[in-house]
C-alpha cells in the first residue's frame, strides 16, 4: 500500500506569520515534526512508499526527510497547485498511484494513534472511502480490497484527528503528548526513566533541577541553578542560562534563554515570547533576555566579501580611464545626468545614498559609455570599499513599494550588477526574482566572476547592435 | 509621558501616564524626569494603559523609580499593563516587585486605602 | 540536446534529452515558437531525459508557458528529475505549471479541462 500526504499551504498559512523563521511543515510537537507523526503512521499501516504533495517550497522538508532511508522507506516529493482537487492530484501522480491501494492523508493536523496497535490489519479490513474526516483534514483509502466480512472486524484501534490552528492548540497538544501519551509515539531522545527524554550532546550543570515530565533536544546547555519542568519541552540547540526557570512551556529550536528569567506557560521561539492563553506575542530586542541563535559561516562570508571587493577594485581600475574621458565628453555634450538617490542596502531596511547616473546612448561616445556600463562606475567604488556587493540582487530604491519586495527576499544583498542582468533579463522574460534566487543559491567566487563578465558582455551586446 | 498630581482621599497622588515605548532611547530621560516628580510627592501610580512596549532598559528604569520611591518612604503602583508589557514583566520576574492593577481607578482606590 | 516530438491522445508531447542550458535554450525557444505558430498551443514537455537545467533553460520554459497561456493554451510538464525539480523549487516557479509524473496522463488532462 502506498501513501499520499497532501498538504496545501492555505491550511497552515497562520504558522508562517507566527513562526517566520521556521518551515511550517517542520513545526514540532515534542521535538518531532508534525509531518513525521503522519509518516510514522503511514509506516505503521504497512506503507513503504510515501509521497509528499505540497504547493509550496520543498527544499527545507527535503533537507529533513531526504529520500526516507532513515525510516527505511521511499519518500518522494511532487508539486501540486493550490486549486488542485483530489482527482487532479491523483492524475498528476498516476504512475505513483498505479496498481496499489492508496492511503491518502489530506491536511495538516495532529493524528492521535497508538504505535502498539495493528493499523495494517485494520486497514486491510476497511472498505475504500473515508476512514476519518474532520474539518482539519481527512484520511481516505482508495483501491482497497477489503479482505474480511464486517463481522470479523474487532473494535477499531484508536485514531483521531486533532487540528493545530493556533499556538494554544500547539501548546496544549505538546504538553498532553509529553505528559500523558508519550508511550503512544516514537519520540526523539533517550529515556532512562519514564517522563524524561534527553537528546545527544546535552550538558546539564549539576545544580540544575529537572522536574519530570521533561523533554530536552540535542545540543542543549542548561546552566547552573536552572529549573526545568514539569511539563516542559526544550528543542534542539538551546541554551538556558543560569538560575532561569522554565515550566509548562515550550522552548523551540535555536533559542537562547537568559539568566534569572521565568518562563511559565509560554512558548519561546528565538526572539519571541508567546502566551498560548491569549495569543499575545512580544518580540524581545534584548539579546540577553531571549534571542535566536544563528549559524555564522562568518569566515566564508568574509572571504567572499573580500574577493568581491578585489574584483570590484580591478574593474574600477580597468574602467577608470574610459570613465574619466567619456564622462568628461558626455557632460559637455549634456548626455550625462547624475544625482543622488537612496537605496535599500540590507533586509532590515537600512539605506545608503548612491550616485544615480543615466547616460544618453546617442552618438558613439554615449553608446560606448553605455556598453562599458560606465553609469555603474561610481558604484564600483562603493563595492571596492565593501559598502555594496559587486553582484547580487537588483538595487531597490528606498520606497514603500520596494519595502514589500524587500520582505519577499530572505537575505537581501544588493549588487552593482544584478544576476538578472547576467541572465539577459528582461530579454529572456524570466522574472528577475527567479533569476536572483537561482544564482544566490550558487554563490561562490568563480560563479560570481563569470556572472559579472556575462552581465558586462550582455551590455556590450545590446549596444553593439546599435553601433555603426 | 504625562505627569499630574491629583487629590484622592485628601492626599496627593502623582499619576504618570506612560505612552508608546519605554526603551533604551528614552528610559534615561524618564528616570531624570522621575527624579523631579519625586520632589512633588512620594505616592505614585504609573498608568501603563497606553504603553505599547518596554525593553530591559525601560524595565530597569521603572524598577529604579520603585527603589527611589521606597527609599523616600513612599509607594509606587502600576496600572493597566497591556498583554505585551505583562509578558516582559513575567519573563523578568519584575511582576513580583510591584503591585499591579488592571486599571487606573483600581490602583488609586488601593493606594488610598 | 535532442528534441523528439510525438502525438499522444491528440496532444503534442515534446521529449527533451540532455542538458537544457544557455547554449541549448535558444533552440528550444525557436522550436516552441514554431509549434505555437502551427496552432498547437496545448502541449506537454517531457523532462525525464533532462539531467541539467540552468536559468536560461528555466527562462525559456517560463516565458513560453506564459505565451502559450496567453494563446489560451498551456505547457504542461512531466517527469521532473531531481536536479530539474530543485531548480524549479528554488526559483519558486513550481506553482506556474501543472506537473505530472506521466506524460500520457498530462496529455489526457487537456481533454478534461
Amino acid at each position: 500500500m502506498k501513501t499520499l500526504l497532501i498538504i496545501k499551504e492555505k491550511e497552515y498559512g497562520w504558522l508562517r506569520s507566527v513562526f517566520p523563521a521556521r518551515h511550517p511543515l517542520l513545526l514540532t510537537i515534542c521535538n518531532k515534526p508534525l509531518l513525521e507523526y503522519l509518516l510514522d503512521f503511514a509506516i505503521l499501516c504497512g506503507s513503504r512508499e510515501i509521497r509528499l504533495l505540497i504547493d509550496g517550497s520543498h527544499e527545507d522538508v527535503k533537507a529533513y526527510f531526504g529520500d526516507g532511508s532513515r525510516w527505511a522507506v521511499k519518500f518522494t516529493y511532487a508539486p501540486i497547485r493550490e486549486a488542485d482537487d483530489l482527482e487532479v492530484v491523483l492524475s498528476k501522480n498516476r504512475r505513483f498511484c498505479a496498481g496499489s491501494p492508496l492511503l491518502i492523508m489530506e491536511g495538516l493536523f495532529f493524528l492521535h494513534y497508538d504505535k502498539k496497535e495493528d493499523y495494517a490489519h485494520f486497514l486491510q479490513t476497511t472498505q475504500s472511502g473515508e476512514v476519518l474526516a474532520s474539518d482539519a483534514g481527512r484520511i481516505l483509502l482508495r483501491g482497497a480490497v477489503s479482505q474480511c466480512t464486517p463481522e470479523s472486524v474487532g473494535s477499531p484501534p484508536p485514531l483521531a484527528i486533532t487540528p493545530v490552528r493556533s499556538i494554544s492548540d500547539l501548546h496544549r497538544l505538546s504538553l498532553s503528548v509529553l505528559s500523558t501519551h508519550a508511550h503512544r509515539y516514537v519520540l526523539p531522545g533517550y529515556s532512562n526513566e519514564a517522563g524524561v527524554y534527553i537528546g545527544r550532546n546535552v550538558m546539564i550543570a549539576n545544580t540544575v533541577r529537572i522536574n519530570k515530565p521533561v523533554m530536552i533536544g540535542n545540543n542543549v546547555r542548561i546552566h547552573k541553578g536552572a529549573v526545568i519542568g514539569p511539563d516542559t519541552v526544550i528543542g534542539n540547540n538551546v541554551i538556558v542560562d543560569a538560575y532561569s526557570r522554565v515550566r509548562s512551556s515550550i522552548v523551540l529550536d535555536k533559542t537562547y534563554v537568559g539568566q534569572h528569567l521565568e518562563i511559565k506557560r509560554k512558548i519561546a521561539c528565538g526572539h519571541t515570547l508567546m502566551d498560548p492563553g491569549d495569543g499575545t506575542a512580544v518580540r524581545l530586542e534584548d539579546a540577553h533576555l531571549l534571542s535566536a541563535m544563528t549559524k555564522r559561516g562568518r569566515l566564508i562570508r568574509l572571504f567572499q566579501g573580500l574577493c568581491h571587493r578585489l574584483l570590484a577594485a580591478l574593474l574600477w581600475a580597468a574602467l577608470a580611464v574610459p570613465y574619466a574621458v567619456l564622462s568628461f565628453i558626455l557632460k559637455r555634450q549634456r548626455g550625462w545626468h547624475q544625482d543622488e538617490e537612496t537605496y535599500f542596502v540590507d533586509s532590515s531596511g537600512r539605506t545608503i545614498r548612491l550616485a544615480h547616473v543615466s547616460i544618453e546612448p546617442a552618438g558613439w561616445t554615449g553608446r560606448l559609455a553605455a556598453a562599458l556600463a560606465l553609469e555603474r562606475f561610481p558604484l564600483l567604488g562603493k563595492a571596492a570599499w565593501g559598502k555594496l556587493n559587486l553582484i547580487g540582487h537588483r538595487l531597490l530604491p528606498a520606497s514603500e513599494d520596494s519595502r514589500h519586495t524587500l520582505r519577499d527576499i530572505s537575505v537581501y544583498q544588493p549588487g552593482v550588477f544584478s544576476y538578472a542582468e547576467s541572465d539577459g533579463w528582461p530579454f529572456l522574460d524570466l522574472d528577475p526574482e527567479c533569476s536572483e534566487r537561482f544564482h544566490m543559491n550558487r554563490r561562490n567566487i568563480g560563479h560570481d566572476f563569470l556572472m559579472v563578465v556575462k552581465a558586462m558582455l550582455n551590455r556590450m551586446h545590446d549596444y553593439e547592435k546599435v553601433m555603426p | 509621558m504625562e505627569f499630574r498630581v491629583e487629590n484622592h482621599a485628601g492626599r496627593p497622588v502623582a499619576i504618570a501616564t506612560l505612552n508608546g515605548r519605554l526603551d533604551a532611547l528614552n528610559s534615561r530621560q524618564f528616570q531624570k524626569n522621575f527624579g523631579r516628580w519625586l520632589q512633588a510627592t512620594n505616592r505614585f501610580v504609573f498608568d501603563c494603559t497606553t504603553l505599547d512596549f518596554l525593553d530591559s532598559s525601560g524595565l530597569g528604569a521603572v524598577v529604579a523609580c520603585l527603589r527611589k520611591t521606597l527609599a523616600a518612604g513612599g509607594d509606587l503602583r502600576l496600572a493597566g499593563l497591556g498583554p505585551k508589557v505583562k509578558l516582559v514583566f513575567e519573563l523578568t520576574q519584575a511582576e513580583k516587585l510591584f503591585a499591579v492593577y488592571p486599571n487606573l481607578d483600581d490602583a488609586l482606590v488601593a493606594l488610598t486605602d | 540536446m535532442k528534441i523528439n516530438q510525438v502525438i499522444a491522445n491528440g496532444v503534442l508531447v515534446l521529449m527533451l534529452d540532455g542538458r537544457l542550458d544557455a547554449k541549448v535554450a535558444p533552440l528550444l525557444q525557436e522550436r516552441l515558437v514554431k509549434i505555437s505558430r502551427q496552432g498547437d498551443t496545448k502541449i506537454v514537455v517531457d523532462l525525464s531525459g533532462v539531467d541539467f537545467l540552468d536559468s536560461s533553460g528555466l527562462g525559456v520554459l517560463v516565458s513560453s508557458g506564459r505565451q502559450f497561456r496567453q494563446l489560451h493554451g498551456d505547457i504542461k510538464l512531466a517527469c521532473l528529475g531531481h536536479t530539474v525539480h530543485r531548480v524549479f523549487d528554488l526559483t519558486r516557479t513550481l506553482g506556474l505549471f501543472d506537473i505530472y509524473d506521466d506524460p500520457m496522463e498530462a496529455a489526457l488532462s487537456f481533454h478534461h479541462g
